[in-house]
């Protein structure tokens, strides 16, 4: 069970988190503090908060953001009687030492005698072995994740090992389903609770594809029913590795474009709008890969059915294998057109990442062959069996060993494309 | 010309040599588990340019070759996920390589590729074969194979662990001799309480080629077999290296026992845009035997910048002065990639405290809190909650 507290009582943490280096003693207090989040189990009480770019400029002077570093403030008070290690390794397996950010743009702190930011890093940073009764916080450097950090904190000692794990906004990007009223997305009275025969039944009516905004083309197939709670789809997908979009501004536009022309890494360039229902997505997630030009994306639609009380979305995936030119929109991703394979593959990756309760498949989508492909919104082919996966999300950690089958439509009856 | 030659280029057919796959499928290794039987095979590099007609090495891809037996009486499912979780499907692959050929050419070579593809469900009784493209990795190629059952209503699994020697790399360890290196009168014999005593007796830092110079500290311990080192590496990330025994190599590489590493092994990191962020770990055989299992003496630098070294033409890294940070980092990964049996800490190294920092021979400056870890190293997987610790001696206060 992971409990999270938001602690609005923070005076005891505010001395461990200030510099003691006479050098930084006029650190700015950043806002970050009163966002600290705390949990507590097993004797260990773990605090973290997590500042944002700005806030992290103000802290040590580096555009760390912009190196995709990120800072992860944590405070571990050991309640127990043995001693306890923290490890790292745990929270990022590819975290960065303190000196190695010390390193960073020594330009940044020309004025200063590289000894005296060496010696603010090391103190900046967190200790692994806390004492019996002690309480000892700090910071770990960290990769940069925007929009919301997730990660675990673990500890392990004599009297046991204890996982805490944290799901942290953090401010300066406007994601996707903050935009979205929930609560006024459908009045409670259109939510129809349904049994599995009724339910399929509606999942296999629903169209095959996304469409334009005024409904007149269609696009991808809509491939994924996922079943979840809005916090158990967005815990889930963080989990595995997703990201969440950020809506379309002047200077995220911007942002995407230098993407473009760099081919760097900017994980969160918005994702264009498609729609089911008559509306844009209800949420987009991406998952950036090497770089900019291979990312998949996923986009889906809440709809009015409940499933043993939770709501059943619709949604849509592809996977971008590179950039083409368009003269519908200059430039846009070319999907592959095995939208099977990449169906499969988010079911592996939910699996793996321990985010799945149960799976199955359905119908609706009508078989497409791969030498008599359809084409998207933008004009690229796809090929499909014609089967929508299933996938019933959870937030708690579940191993592959407790991963249910749906025989909804039995996959053993179905002729699965051989391929996907 | 050059438009001459871009334009012969977008014309060429797709073509490759028409090499049977028996060429590579001959050297497969087999498991089997539960109703399930893998066979798999790396090509080389150069292999694969012919198998496929195009250098996936150049774009960091290499072709994993596996053949899956199902004899449950349920459908099975192969999980590409689990070979990879960043494999990729023909289709990009065939992407990438485009522009190489005509039109029709890249449609020949994209649809060759989903051909060639294993496909994930083998019906019962069936045995399927095919290829993955998964990221190159230079030496040996590490990986897992998760197969599961379909029929029931629960997720059931065999996973299948191959490690394959890939041709083209001859990795550093296989061009030693590790039995001709200590006769065996020197070799000491050992358990648990004389191996921490003579844990005191071992040098406490590396030297230069006369041995003379200060190196910096040896402050890992690996007690394992050869093959379960290089086992649980492999499974942590850590890259294999080349033989390397150049003029320039000897005099700049660091000596134990009287002789450079005899093994070397490498670990980037992804996902940001430093570049020269690397570990680098040293091993050395020791002359102990722990309870009858090797002990390896190990050493990790860790890269965090370039540095420009006056007099010398050429660039060389900057080193974390923190050398505890490597030590307890190898500790970590270890442990979660799931290699980690026996733990132990031992105050058996010399302290250099953080304020007066001291240098090597080659002029980095280094600190350390004098302890050693002990790592007793497992070639089957260990749960991180199931890994055991000896109660030797502690970093009491932590320096920092």
């Amino acid at each position: 069970m992971i409990r999270l507290h938001v602690s609005i009582a923070l005076l005891m943490l505010l001395t461990a988190c200030g510099s003691t280096s006479e050098l930084f003693t006029t650190i700015p207090e950043g806002d970050f503090k009163e966002r600290i989040v705390a949990q507590e189990n097993g004797g260990v009480r773990v605090s973290a908060a997590v500042p944002s770019s700005k806030e992290t400029r103000d802290l040590f002077g580096k555009n760390l953001y912009k190196k995709g570093i990120q800072p992860v403030w944590l405070e571990i008070e050991n309640l127990r009687a043995t001693p306890l290690t923290f490890l790292p390794v745990g929270l990022d397996p590819a975290y960065f030492t303190p000196l190695e950010v010390a390193n960073i743009d020594k330009k940044d702190n020309k004025q200063l005698k590289p000894s005296d930011v060496s010696q603010f890093y090391l103190r900046q940073g967190m200790v692994l072995a806390i004492e019996p009764g002690k309480s000892r916080s700090g910071f770990i450097f960290t990769r940069l994740d925007e929009g919301t950090k997730a990660f675990n904190v673990d500890v392990t000692g004599r009297d046991g090992f204890e996982t805490f794990t944290f799901f942290i906004p953090v401010p300066g990007l406007n994601v996707d389903h903050y935009a979205v009223d929930w609560e006024n997305l459908y009045e409670a009275s259109q939510y129809v609770e349904l049994e599995r025969e009724p339910l399929m039944e509606l999942i296999e009516g629903f169209a095959c594809c996304v469409t334009n905004a005024n409904g007149s083309e269609t696009g991808d197939p809509l491939n994924l029913v996922i079943i979840g709670h809005p916090t158990d789809v967005y815990t889930a997908f963080i989990r595995a590795g997703w990201d969440e979009t950020e809506t379309v501004t002047r200077a995220s536009a911007w942002k995407t474009m230098k993407s473009f022309v760099s081919g760097g890494e900017y994980r969160y360039s918005p994702i264009s709008s498609l729609y089911v229902f008559g509306r844009p997505q209800d949420v987009a997630f991406q998952r950036a890969r090497d770089n900019i030009h291979e990312r998949n994306h996923l986009r889906l639609w809440m709809s009015r059915a409940l499933y043993q009380g939770y709501p059943v979305w619709i949604g849509q995936i592809s996977r971008d294998i590179g950039v083409r030119w368009t003269t519908k929109t200059i430039t846009t991703h070319k999907i592959d057109p095995n939208v099977d394979e990449t169906r499969e593959y988010l079911l592996e990756n939910l699996a793996y990442a321990q985010t799945l309760k149960a799976a199955g498949y359905v119908g609706g989508v009508g078989e497409v062959p791969i030498d008599q492909p359809r084409g998207n919104l933008t004009g690229d082919p796809w090929f499909t069996d014609g089967f929508r996966a299933v996938l019933w999300i959870t937030s708690e950690p579940t191993p592959i060993s407790d991963l249910k089958f749906f025989k909804w439509r039995n996959p053993l009856e179905i002729n699965l494309g051989r391929k996907q | 010309m050059l438009w001459l030659s871009l334009a012969a280029c977008a014309t060429a057919p797709y073509s490759y040599e028409p090499k049977p796959e028996s060429w590579v499928i001959n050297r497969a290794q087999s498991q089997e588990s539960g109703m399930f039987k893998v066979r798999a095979s790396v090509p080389s590099n150069k292999e694969a340019e012919q198998l496929f007609g195009i250098p996936l090495s150049d774009r960091g891809i290499q072709a994993v070759w596996l053949e899956v037996t199902n004899n449950a009486p349920e459908r099975a499912r192969l999980v590409p996920y689990s070979i990879d979780d960043g494999y990729f499907p023909p289709h990009e692959v065939a992407y990438m390589y485009r522009k190489r050929f005509s039109k029709q050419g890249w449609l020949d070579m994209e649809r060759r590729f989903y051909d060639m593809t294993i496909p994930r469900h083998i019906a019962p009784g069936a045995t399927e074969a095919g290829w993955v493209f998964t990221h190159n990795v230079e030496g040996t190629k590490a990986f897992n194979v998760d197969v599961f059952y379909t029929g029931g209503s629960e997720a059931r699994n065999e996973s299948f662990t191959f490690f394959i020697e890939v041709p083209g790399l001859k990795p550093d360890h296989a061009e030693i001799d590790f039995r001709a290196l200590y006769p065996s009168e020197e070799v000491h014999e050992v358990e648990y309480d004389g191996f921490r005593a003579l844990l005191n007796d071992l040098p406490c830092c590396t030297s230069n080629q006369d041995g003379g110079g200060h190196g910096q500290p040896v402050n890992i311990v690996l007690v394992a077999t050869g093959r379960e080192l290089l086992q649980a590496l492999l499974r942590a990330d850590w890259n294999e290296s080349i033989y390397e025994r150049s003029e320039k190599y000897l005099e700049a590489t660091d000596y134990l026992f009287g002789r450079p590493p005899d093994a070397i092994f490498r670990k980037g990191r992804g996902g940001t845009t430093l570049s020269p962020n690397r570990n680098e770990m040293g091993v050395w055989l020791a002359p102990i035997l722990v309870k009858g299992k090797p002990v390896w003496m190990a050493q990790i630098k860790h890269a965090i910048g370039r540095r420009f070294e006056i007099g010398e033409m050429f660039l060389t890294v900057r080193l974390d002065p923190d050398v505890d940070d490597g030590r307890n980092y190898l500790l970590q990964n270890l442990w979660y990639s799931q290699s980690l049996a026996l733990f132990a800490q031992s105050a058996s190294g010399t302290p250099v405290p953080r304020e007066t920092p001291a240098e090597d021979f080659k002029g980095s400056p280094f600190f350390t809190d004098g302890y050693r870890f002990v790592l007793w190293v497992s070639g089957d997987p260990v749960a991180l909650d199931e890994a055991q610790t000896l109660d030797w001696d502690h970093v009491l206060e932590d320096s920092r």
